[in-house]
């Protein structure tokens, strides 16, 4: 979470940019689900607007969370399941040469 | 030499994954249906409980590279179609979630050598989004059309990579 709001120079710019490059990062490198819970605004009015009054982001980042952490989970135990059992993915499985892929983008270690 | 095309025939061998970010729904599942409609009429069972498409709900555009690239390295897909809708609103939020959106969506088919189809709509306003999304034109179609065609590319399918004279 954070909140990056407009000054009077173009600071912004640089770090807003950095900050949702970094984040992005973050989530596509180590495979954990990371959320983009900060705030980019041009006002201050916008920034409170979204952090408590009107509506709190802060609620839906959470839920975000929540759904990704789930998600992740099924996925992960479907993939596995069906990669050892399933018709179809038995049947390429076999002509198919597993390694290739991955080398190119290995997945990340769990540690 | 050789001229290296897509098809858009013979579809009943191939697997694909559709994600979807919920956000913006209104236009995200017009999106999907556009897609789906594709793609049956191309021969593919488009049944999640069928043998050739997954579906997988994320909460939002920002989420999509992620599970994308988790899929694209399950390699079980022959391509992936990315679907999700980023609408400019009051902030400067849109350009950061969409630049990192779209550089992450490339970045997943670069890096995995799986097809990943870029089914972002990236719009000033919600007119604009429908109009690509059911009302006058559905995006939705042509991104399945690109899923095809890419699948069915001797570079892009591993099918077809096994096979390959190359």
């Amino acid at each position: 979470m954070g909140a990056i709001i407009r000054g009077q120079t173009p600071h912004f710019d640089y770090v807003a940019a950095e900050v949702s490059k970094g984040i992005a990062a973050v989530g596509f490198q180590t495979g954990v689900p990371v959320v983009f819970g900060v705030l980019t605004t041009d006002t201050l009015q916008q920034a409170l607007e979204r952090a408590g009054i009107k509506s709190n982001l802060g609620w839906n980042y959470a839920m975000s969370a929540l759904e990704m952490a789930s998600l992740m989970k099924q996925m992960k135990s479907v993939l596995a399941a069906e990669n050892g059992s399933n018709h179809l993915a038995a049947s390429t499985a076999a002509t198919l040469p597993a390694t290739a892929l991955k080398s190119a983008a290995p997945e990340p270690t769990a540690t | 030499m050789a001229v290296f095309e897509g098809t858009f025939t013979q579809t009943d061998s191939f697997r694909f994954a559709i994600v979807i970010g919920r956000f913006n729904d209104l236009v995200t599942t017009k999106l999907l249906e556009g897609c789906q409609d594709c793609l049956k009429r191309h021969g593919v069972n488009v049944d999640p409980q069928g043998t050739q498409v997954d579906y997988a709900w994320v909460p939002g555009s920002f989420e999509v590279p992620l599970v994308a690239r988790q899929l694209a390295l399950s390699d079980r897909y022959d391509a992936i179609i990315c679907l999700g809708a980023i609408i400019r609103g009051q902030t400067p939020h849109f350009d950061y979630v969409a630049a990192e959106v779209s550089k992450g969506i490339a970045a997943v088919g670069f890096q995995t050598g799986v097809p990943v189809v870029f089914g972002v709509l990236t719009t000033d306003t919600l007119q604009q989004a429908l109009e690509r999304a059911g009302i006058k034109s559905n995006l939705g179609w042509n991104y399945a059309m690109s899923a095809l065609e890419m699948a069915s590319h001797l570079l892009g399918s591993h099918h077809s990579r096994a096979n390959a004279p190359l």
